[in-house]
């Protein structure tokens, strides 16, 4: 969702805060800012104002009120106690209802209805500053009707619909696409529907989508008579027909959510107010209004100590009601709370009590002192302590853990190891992997081979992870150890270290084990060192060098010696290999093997030689 | 080959290793003989296989007589000590195993317990008990993986955890729990179809968001340091009410804006709230009595601001890798 601060300000004449500021106060109250930036010129404002853009990740899934300024505005003018201004609109211009031939034959989809018709129009491009307006938003200004319905949208969250009535012939149909039935939308994109997508038909002909408008119906200059319409859909049936038909739209993305029907005639007589200044319009005594919502006005009862006990913190009872009665909640006479109309998400208590703490400020709640530590049962499971004491004892033996993904291709099953039915997915968007693997040992091969690969000289690794297969029709899924070792005899080890017996499968250098929940076992701890976890974007290059020496070395002082000349950003490993006295010359001859990575092979050489005064 | 073996086993001091060392490992020893031969032999490469285990063996069985010599094991110290030139190999915990352990340390000190529950979940612990209808965009086929027959899904969160534990456990109780969770998503930089979160709960009968705040600000600054910035925000989360969202400031960008946090400066870093009602209920816990927190995070994304890796398929990738010895 983006807004501009200007356009706020006509809501909130009072706001007074930094561009910065009301980017973090956003994210605070839940409207997480993702992008801020100060605009440069905007002719909303005058020459000596900046202007500034946010782009608001409003959780629309609760609050899809917030897809609108009147929503977002409504929740500043409660955090900052400052008035909100709504629009003016003039009442009254619908003079009739149910004149319009329009026919609801899907009343399942549609929740809210409202609709006139418009007459004698200009249609003309808009002035600047809603051209203007609508660019900052990433809409492209259209026509001067095409944009009041945009405008509209974008103050009171709620998408509009322009139809040139002569091309509709006067008559709208909400209903349901037959198969094979398709739509063009107003950019001339062919839509192939499906059998049930939720359409809009002027006879037999498709004229627009819940989301998107048809190109046989749009506005252009010719227009002269227009039928808008605003409408709250069944939001499970526009999402699936978005999905299904790769509508993405702002309409689409605003219908889809849960919004309640609350102010549907204010933004008709709205629109109407703004046809007749900016296209000179006419209004008729041809209008339609549709009602598939009732609305019950909530009584939520509420205690007003309850803010304070969840956050911890005091907030005065005058303060929560303060907040409550800003954000358009009223105290009834029993003490019960109603929300607004347009707040679908207060339904009870608890939900008053967010409200009253998000406002509030969770900046105000004491962030030191955590949870009282009191141990009140220990419930870890068996299996979590065995897995842990086993990975203290592979490490202490110079074993590195690797962690695979679970779900593995089919030519990564290893037949020998795997004699169960795979357990595989029905719908994985990652086509070649779809089978969940069935032992540890899928997992450390393709990571041996990987290792192989960049040269990593090592091969004792393990990993503990769970493993899945089908068995009898059931799904088993179990805890799983396996080990890469050429040393066998550290699987006694592990054993003795626990002093229980696992029983191991084996597959070459390969070691599996299913670990249970069992109590037989002793747990094992240690200390063990920081992890020094690299990425590798290159293959390890592995080099020697001959250093001879009349005297014998220190080896400490000659590796740190030779560490301050490599960077450690490429040096993977430097060990002495070997020390040999030859006798014969009386030096003293030493053998360093240097590893290099993430650079190529012959920089790499470059750097050795340099490093070992080779050049 | 036993007989070394054994004499590496009867060895009393460092200076007898070293001279069973070098006279099968050295530049002339016994083993380096057998390789220099190795292309004059019938099957070469079954031979030289057969020889490398000798090596690994013997080398192993060097360490492990070393390691009862001296107290300390890294590399500088054996140097120091023994005069011993092959370095021992070290172990290593995953990154994501090491920031777990740091993580439950802090959490294990303050009373809880750890936590496990399957991978392959029903649609009732994974979405129904966590308030998340039957139409929530969440369930949909292109987000979710199911299995074949029987229907069943790969967990979505860690939240399913929860709510088996709200189920299965008498009140009150503390429990964290890290875990694998999965998502119908083409990998990317930042996102991946497996990945790991950790999730927490408390529950017992006062219990704040004051408490949540403290812990987490207790953990964070364990795990980066008292200077680290972070921030606490309101958030919707269908499990939770209040809902919270917890920020770091990007690692990558100090908070001008990057491709790693998307421009905006800050990475979320996870979840948390006071749990829903309607959640308690499903567990047959009376909210009027009993309130708790929970907390999920990803956990990828603390590892990668940790390590500074920055590219989340690293981390199960396979192009992760440890540095062996540290001087």
């Amino acid at each position: 969702m983006i807004i501009v601060y200007s356009e706020l300000k006509k809501l909130l004449p009072n706001l007074n805060v930094s561009g910065r500021k009301l980017a973090d106060d956003f994210t605070l109250i839940g409207h997480f800012c993702a992008g801020y930036k100060e605009l440069s010129s905007h002719s909303g404002l005058d020459s000596e104002s900046v202007d500034f853009w946010y782009d608001l990740e409003v959780r629309a899934a609760n609050r899809p009120d917030c897809l609108g300024y009147i929503g977002l505005a409504t929740d500043l003018s409660a955090f900052y106690k400052i008035n909100l201004l709504l629009p003016s609109v003039e009442t009254g211009y619908i003079q009739s209802l149910h004149n319009l031939d329009i026919k609801i034959s899907t009343p399942q989809y549609v929740k809210s209805l409202q609709a006139t018709k418009l007459i004698d129009l200009k249609i003309q491009p808009s002035p600047a500053w809603l051209q203007q307006l609508l660019n900052l938003h990433n809409i492209n200004p259209i026509n001067n009707l095409v944009d009041i319905t945009n405008y509209i949208m974008l103050l009171y969250g709620i998408p509009c619909h322009a139809f040139d009535a002569k091309k509709i012939d006067n008559k709208l149909d909400w209903t349901t696409s037959k198969s094979e039935e398709k739509a063009v939308t107003f950019d001339g994109t062919i839509l192939n529907l499906q059998e049930g997508n939720l359409v809009i038909k002027s006879g037999e002909q498709i004229v627009s989508m819940s989301s998107i408008g048809g190109e046989n119906s749009g506005i252009d200059t010719y227009t002269t008579e227009a039928i808008v319409e605003v409408a709250i859909y069944d939001p499970t049936r526009v999402h699936k027909d978005n999905r299904a038909l790769n509508i993405q739209t702002e309409a689409g993305s605003r219908l889809e959510k849960y919004i309640t029907p609350g102010s549907l005639s204010q933004i008709i007589h709205h629109i109407q107010m703004l046809v007749v200044e900016l296209c000179h319009g006419k209004l008729t005594n041809d209008n339609f209004s549709f009602e598939n919502y009732i609305y019950t006005p909530l009584h939520i009862p509420f205690d007003s100590n309850l803010p304070s006990k969840y956050a911890g913190t005091n907030i005065s009872t005058e303060e929560s009601y303060e907040i409550l009665s800003r954000l358009g909640c009223i105290k009834n006479p029993d003490g019960t709370i109603t929300p607004p109309r347009e707040r679908g998400d207060i339904t009870q208590e608890e939900d008053l009590v967010e409200e009253v703490i998000r406002i509030y400020g969770y900046n105000k709640i004491g962030i030191e002192n955590p949870i009282e530590n009191s141990l009140k049962k220990d419930i870890t499971p068996l299996v979590i302590k065995l897995s842990e004491s086993i990975k203290n004892i592979l490490v202490e033996l110079g074993y590195d853990e690797i962690r695979g993904w679970p779900l593995i291709k089919t030519d990564q099953k290893i037949p020998e190891v795997s004699k169960e039915k795979y357990t595989t997915t029905q719908n994985s968007m990652n086509d070649e992997y779809f089978t969940l693997r069935q032992s540890i040992v899928e997992t450390l091969t393709i990571q041996a081979d990987i290792y192989s690969r960049f040269k990593v000289p090592s091969s004792k690794i393990f990993e503990i992870g769970k493993i899945f297969y089908q068995k009898d029709n059931q799904n088993i899924e179990a805890h799983s150890l396996g080990i890469y070792t050429t040393n066998p005899k550290d699987l006694d080890l592990i054993s003795e270290k626990l002093n229980t017996q696992l029983t191991w499968k084996s597959h070459g250098s390969f070691y599996e084990t299913i670990l249970s929940n069992t109590s037989d076992f002793k747990e094992y701890t240690n200390n063990l060192p920081d992890t020094n976890a690299y990425e590798l974007t290159t293959q390890i290059t592995e080099l020697d060098a001959n250093i001879a020496f009349d005297k014998q070395q220190n080896p400490v002082d000659l590796l740190e010696k030779y560490f301050a000349k490599i960077d450690q950003n490429i040096l993977w490993s430097l060990v002495i290999k070997d020390y040999f006295f030859d006798q014969k010359t009386g030096e003293h001859k030493y053998t360093f093997t240097a590893c290099y990575y993430n650079c190529e092979s012959s920089l790499a050489k470059q750097i050795h030689l340099e490093a070992f005064d080779l050049v | 080959m036993q007989d070394y073996l054994q004499k590496i086993k009867q060895a009393n001091t460092k200076q007898e290793l070293e001279t069973i060392r070098i006279e099968l490992l050295g530049r002339n020893g016994e083993l380096n003989k057998l390789f220099s031969e190795l292309k004059n032999h019938p099957d070469p490469k079954s031979y030289g296989q057969e020889l490398n285990q000798i090596k690994t063996s013997v080398d192993e069985a060097m360490v492990e007589k070393l390691k009862t010599f001296t107290k300390n094991t890294t590399y500088k110290n054996i140097l120091v000590e023994t005069n011993f030139y092959t370095p021992i190999k070290l172990g290593h915990l995953h990154p994501i195993s090491i920031v777990e352990r740091q993580i439950y340390s802090v959490f294990k000190d303050l009373g809880f317990s750890q936590y496990d529950a399957p991978e392959l979940e029903t649609d009732e612990y994974n979405f129904e008990r966590l308030n998340v209808p039957k139409d929530h965009p969440a369930r949909d086929m292109q987000d979710t993986i199911y299995i074949k027959s029987p229907e069943l899904l790969l967990r979505t969160q860690t939240s399913s955890i929860e709510a088996r534990l709200l189920q299965n456990e008498k009140p009150p109780y503390k429990a964290m729990f890290p875990g694998r969770v999965y998502r119908n998503e083409k990998p990317t930089k930042t996102n991946h179809f497996v990945f790991h979160q950790f999730q927490g709960v408390a529950v017992d009968t006062e219990i704040s968001l004051k408490d949540l705040f403290g812990t987490f600000t207790k953990l964070i600054r364990l795990l980066y340091g008292p200077d680290f910035q972070f921030r606490f925000r309101n958030k919707y989360y269908p499990e939770v009410e209040p809902g919270v969202g917890i920020d770091f400031k990007c690692f990558n960008c100090g908070g001008a804006g990057c491709a790693i946090c998307k421009g905006a400066g800050w990475i979320e870093a996870g979840g948390a709230g006071i749990i829903h009602p309607d959640i308690m209920r499903q567990a047959n816990l009376d909210p009027k009595v009993w309130r708790g927190f929970a907390f999920g995070c990803g956990l990828d994304r603390w590892v990668m601001t940790k390590y500074k890796i920055t590219d989340i398929r690293t981390l199960l990738g396979g192009n992760l890798a440890y540095k062996p010895y540290q001087l």
